[in-house]
């Protein structure tokens, strides 16, 4: 008997080894349906192992998808809290710090969550605020794109994308050796629609996206405070599709990059 | 570029009120016991652990007279709950909430039980009981804020609970029929009523809070906090049990109990804990006359339970309504020193607990883990617990 209870002994502090860390159950518990896939998205995109939800995007919701998407892109909440801390460093540094030249590997998962993300954005200000910066993120992405088929001597993507590499590429949009033949250059299909993008379309979606989703907050929320910031919305909006047909061309997108990167340059940090 | 950063900015600082509430996938009850959580919370079919079989199972009340003045049952914390303890003074003082941050997807947890009396009496066929306790439970996690999980969990609530409530033995009830009196002698019933009271704090902060600032964050915690004591209307909230015991021989017995806890449901704010519908089955070998040792062993079962048989909490997975456990008195000097033994598997998570009497002090230690996610085996959450009562 004494064997027996060395034996129950040994079975006890065996189990304080193992300290709980092991689910006995898990092999046979249903895993695969939505609740369980959002909350797994939610662990996923907290731990940081966004590769895991961008291998299989459809098992999880499409907000889960585009902050997957951003999150190894290098969008994180210490770069949020720049918005909110006064730093040192100029607002643009800021912006570029958050998309890293090096993912734009990415740009087809950021393309591909954003296209799902449309179809339920203006039900939630969440999601119309994660349109928003999805949306930027990829007008970002297609300007770095296009900076680094520039290939000017004065633009090194390699190594990211500086402030005065901007004001570099700004320049060359805005006084184009020949045409903006280079924003049309195809980049394969980036939402998986079975139809190859140009640059300027993927930077029109991206700017459009980030305007439904500012469109979708500002509705979804009356609190608005800055009327002058809603109008300035709309005028840039409606330079999008200054012909007002309701058709964004790749003409209206490339017109309006250039108008949008002058602009930019023109005004202060 | 400045342009960009500031529609940015003031359209996520344009976003007020739409926080949510949370309701979480953790089991969640008003009472839970350092020790029975040991053995797996299987204690539905167990007797003999006072006030914690009694408040599982109304049906459990005791035979032998106890009872404890001021215990605490349990205190449950995590691991980062220590972490943060030594954060936290920081946060207050220099109001950088980001500091937050590097909790990303690490719950913290505290609970607090304090049970300032129970009783158990016998009388005659009856097992009076009645008490007062009380519970203080807090759990904060933060996300990445532009998951679906939102920026903040923030939920806590504090209970205090005035508990009377009765078991009734079927042994000497006379039916008129000798098979009849046979069978339902081995049948006890109970009943439990709880006039509880409570104050919750329960929202789940969004990216749009967070960009309103730390002034707006701490507003909001701060409002949300001050929820914790205003304390509701008493709720008088039933519980009932059966108990069946089944008799193999002289030295085993299986017990079977039901219990419906918490009828008609506890909102505690936005929160709720359902009425439970639970099942237990114990099995009790005494083992102590089988090795010829009166001082060991003593008081030994198994036990299973399926507890919510009807999936009224938030999940519904079955592995996560199960629980087995094993308790024992590794040693038993006349009830006057005990050490016992409690383990289990809560969940699919094993669970071990320790217990330690000398005369009418009492202390328990567990260690287990509580399921956070929709199923068993998706986020465990390691917690202790520890419980000191004095009474006898």
């Amino acid at each position: 008997m004494r064997y027996a209870y060395s034996l129950i002994l040994l079975f006890i502090f065996s189990l304080m080894l193992a300290s709980c860390a092991v689910n006995l159950f898990s092999p046979l518990a249903a895993k695969d349906y939505p609740e369980a896939n959002q909350y797994q998205a939610q662990n996923l995109i907290d731990q940081g192992k966004y590769d895991e939800i961008l291998k299989d995007p459809d098992k999880y919701p499409a907000q889960d998808n585009a902050a997957a998407a951003l999150g190894i892109m290098g969008f994180d909440l210490k770069l949020l809290t720049n918005f909110l801390k006064p730093t040192d460093n100029s607002s643009l540094d800021i912006l570029l710090r958050w998309v890293d030249i090096k993912d734009t590997n990415y740009i087809k998962d950021l393309g591909y969550a954003l296209k799902r993300l449309r179809n339920e954005y203006g039900s939630s200000i969440e999601k119309s605020i994660t349109l928003l910066l999805a949306g930027s993120a990829l007008s970002m992405l297609g300007l770095l794109i296009l900076a680094d088929i520039a290939n000017t001597n004065a633009i090194n993507t390699s190594d990211g994308i500086n402030e005065n590499e901007i004001d570099v590429l700004s320049y060359w949009l805005s006084n184009p050796p020949d045409n903006l033949t280079n924003l049309f250059r195809r980049i394969g299909d980036i939402d998986r629609d079975g139809q190859d993008e140009t640059i300027a379309g993927v930077i029109g979606r991206g700017f459009e996206n980030f305007f439904l989703g500012l469109q979708s907050i500002t509705s979804l929320s009356p609190e608005l405070a800055n009327v002058s910031i809603l109008i300035n919305l709309s005028n840039i909006v409606s330079s999008l599709d200054p012909d007002g047909d309701g058709i964004i061309s790749d003409t209206d997108v490339s017109n309006f990059i250039v108008s949008f990167l002058s602009n930019l340059i023109s005004s202060p940090n | 570029m400045k342009k960009i950063l500031y529609i940015l900015t003031v359209l996520s600082i344009t976003y007020f009120g739409f926080g949510a509430t949370l309701q979480p996938y953790e089991h969640i009850n008003l009472f839970q016991g350092a020790f029975s959580t040991g053995m797996g919370k299987a204690t539905t079919a167990v007797k003999g652990l006072g006030t914690e079989s009694f408040l599982a199972n109304p049906a459990n009340g005791d035979k032998k007279f106890s009872f404890d003045i001021i215990s605490i049952n349990p205190f449950q914390f995590n691991n980062t709950t220590l972490q943060l303890l030594r954060d936290i003074q920081e946060i207050q003082q220099t109001q950088d909430f980001t500091k937050l941050f590097d909790y990303i997807g690490t719950p913290v947890n505290v609970r607090l039980g304090v049970n300032l009396i129970g009783f158990n009496i016998p009388i005659y066929d009856f097992s009076l009981n009645f008490g007062i306790f009380a519970t203080v439970y807090a759990y904060l996690e933060v996300h990445n804020p532009l998951s679906t999980a939102g920026l903040l969990d923030l939920l806590g609530f504090s209970a205090a609970s005035f508990f009377i409530g009765t078991s009734y033995s079927f042994k000497h009830l006379d039916f008129g029929n000798p098979e009849v009196n046979k069978y339902l002698s081995n049948l006890s019933v109970g009943l439990n009523m709880k006039f509880v009271f409570t104050g919750a704090v329960n929202t789940k902060l969004t990216l749009g809070d967070l960009l309103l600032g730390s002034d707006h964050l701490n507003k909001i915690i701060s409002e949300e906090l001050s929820k914790l004591t205003g304390i509701t209307n008493p709720l008088l909230k039933p519980d009932i049990g059966l108990s069946y015991e089944l008799p193999i021989d002289e030295m085993q017995k299986v017990n079977f109990g039901l219990s419906i806890l918490n009828i008609g449901g506890i909102p505690i704010g936005d929160f709720y804990i359902p009425t439970t519908f639970n099942f237990g089955t114990a099995y009790s070998y005494d083992l102590s006359t089988l090795i010829g040792n009166r001082m060991l062993l003593k008081n030994t079962s198994v036990s299973l339970d399926f507890h919510d048989i009807f999936f009224q909490r938030k999940d519904k997975d079955f592995f996560k309504r199960l629980h087995i456990g094993l308790k024992t008195d590794l040693a038993n000097l006349n009830d006057i020193i005990v050490v016992s033994l409690g383990l289990g598997i809560s969940q699919g998570y094993p669970t071990f607990g320790v217990g330690f009497k000398l005369a009418t002090f009492k202390i328990n230690y567990s260690i287990s883990a509580e399921e956070l996610g929709v199923y068993a085996g998706q986020d465990p959450d390691v917690r202790q617990n520890i419980s000191i009562s004095i009474g006898w």
